[in-house]
């Protein structure tokens, strides 16, 4: 009896999380792409992530779910940065940057040409944002990529609103200051 | 105002969160000055560019194998509580036996079952909440007519059910539905608000009602639970703690 209880009770709880939290996969990745600098450590930190987060569900009171599970990919994130760092080949070049998703360099002319001109443009775009130090970079993620307010980008960097502010300024000029350098205008 | 005040606002006014008061003399000033006017122009061009093409898209597969995984955790979950809950069993087993004290059985029925019985209750009431939204299976009868609502419940539960329609507060009536709790059939109604469900069960007061907290939070959602007019109420649903507080007092406040 109490087994069969055990057992609805966790299917409910599992529902409850893929309702509540796993909707916001996408937002997931796109943060912990950005910190990690290339896909496949970024699918393991979701993974990870998600999976703290699950562990965690019982206790969870917040009622914002994706700056919960944002503020988990961060944690993640950092903890194996942190391993890289001191790992035996630390690797600091983004390999990836260049060849995995949407440009593969072996399917540039199957587009039609305007749709390549776009994926270019957001390819060389997302490479500027690569390039900002991670300070930079995670608060303008979290602000123009998934729309928090200061306050809720300062929970998750224990950090003042008005040091979001001043982030996200100096990001922004470092940005146009980096476009410049490229002739990359175009690309904002 | 100084073109330098001015740049260090421009920030907080693209993200909307500069002050409401200040805003008026900062877009006066961008107006007028071909300087600062070009910056906030470009800030936001900036700002348009990222939010279209900054996304990394969702690499395939992701998406299945973190539910894969997430299955396979609740599956492991579940084995190492059915174990633990058999061990726990044991050892209160051992120890009444070794005590052999009237006392320790007394606690045990008076203190360990109401609490596993009412967490148990809660865990199924929650269950009960995300199966009516997820199944599409929210009500038997919709309406937010009460005096459809209310007959409906006659012959299907042996208590009188309160129905009220608090559409004028926020909270219309979507209709109700049976539901089996606690060993006996229950009603359920269900009201929205805004793009929330509430499910609120009525059944009869009895000793094991007091099982229940008024407040618990479970998995990310709210039950409140409150005795009134010799019925038991336990609303539910992801709203806010006031909300639901409001929704609930509403209720039981309705036509007095």
């Amino acid at each position: 009896m109490r087994l069969k209880l055990g057992k609805r009770a966790a299917d409910a709880a599992l529902s409850a999380f893929e309702a509540q939290v796993c909707v916001h996969a996408r937002a997931a990745y796109n943060l912990a792409r950005y910190l990690m600098g290339n896909e496949d450590e970024a699918k393991d930190v979701v993974q990870e992530a998600f999976l703290r987060a699950y562990r965690a569900f019982d206790r969870y009171e917040n009622r914002n779910a994706l700056a919960w599970i944002l503020a988990i990919v961060r944690n993640v994130s950092y903890s194996a940065l942190q391993r890289r760092r001191a790992g035996p080949d630390a690797v600091s070049f983004d390999e990836q940057l260049h060849t995995d998703s949407t440009i593969g360099s072996d399917t540039p002319f199957v587009t039609p040409e305007a749709q390549l001109d776009r994926q270019q443009s957001a390819a060389c775009l997302r490479d500027l944002i690569a390039r900002l130090p991670i300070e930079f970079r995670e608060v303008i993620v979290l602000r123009e990529l998934e729309d928090l307010s200061y306050r809720e980008i300062a929970q998750i960097l224990a950090i003042p609103t008005g040091t979001v502010m001043s982030r996200l300024a100096r990001g922004r000029s470092w940005l146009r200051t980096l476009a410049a350098d490229e002739g990359a205008e175009d690309a904002l | 105002m100084h073109c330098k005040d001015i740049r260090a606002q421009l920030n907080a006014y693209l993200d909307g969160e500069l002050d409401a008061g200040a805003a008026p003399a900062l877009e006066a000033h961008v107006a007028t000055c071909a300087l600062c006017g070009a910056e906030l122009r470009s800030l936001r061009q900036l700002q348009h560019s990222i939010r279209t093409e900054g996304h990394w898209p969702l690499p395939n597969g992701l998406e299945a194998s973190l539910r894969q995984t997430l299955h396979s955790a609740a599956e492991t979950e579940q084995m190492a509580q059915g174990k633990a809950a058999l061990l726990g069993d044991w050892r209160g087993i051992l120890v009444g036996l070794a005590a052999g004290l009237v006392l320790g059985v007394v606690f045990y029925l008076l203190l360990m079952q109401p609490v596993r019985e009412g967490n148990g209750l809660v865990d199924r009431v929650v269950a009960l909440h995300v199966q009516s939204q997820l199944a599409d299976h929210l009500v038997d009868v919709a309406s937010s007519d009460r005096h459809q609502v209310k007959p409906w419940f006659q012959g299907r539960v042996d208590y009188s059910v309160p129905v009220h329609n608090l559409a004028d507060q926020g909270f219309p009536l979507l209709g109700g539905r049976i539901d089996y709790l606690d060993g006996r059939n229950v009603a359920a109604l269900v009201f929205g608000h805004r793009r929330h469900r509430i499910n609120l069960f009525v059944w009869p007061a009895t000793e094991s009602a007091a099982r229940i907290p008024e407040t618990t939070n479970r998995r990310g959602y709210r039950l409140i639970a409150r005795a009134a007019q010799g019925l038991e109420f336990l609303a539910v649903s992801d709203l806010n703690g006031e909300e639901l507080e409001h929704f609930l007092r509403l209720y039981l406040e309705y036509g007095t």
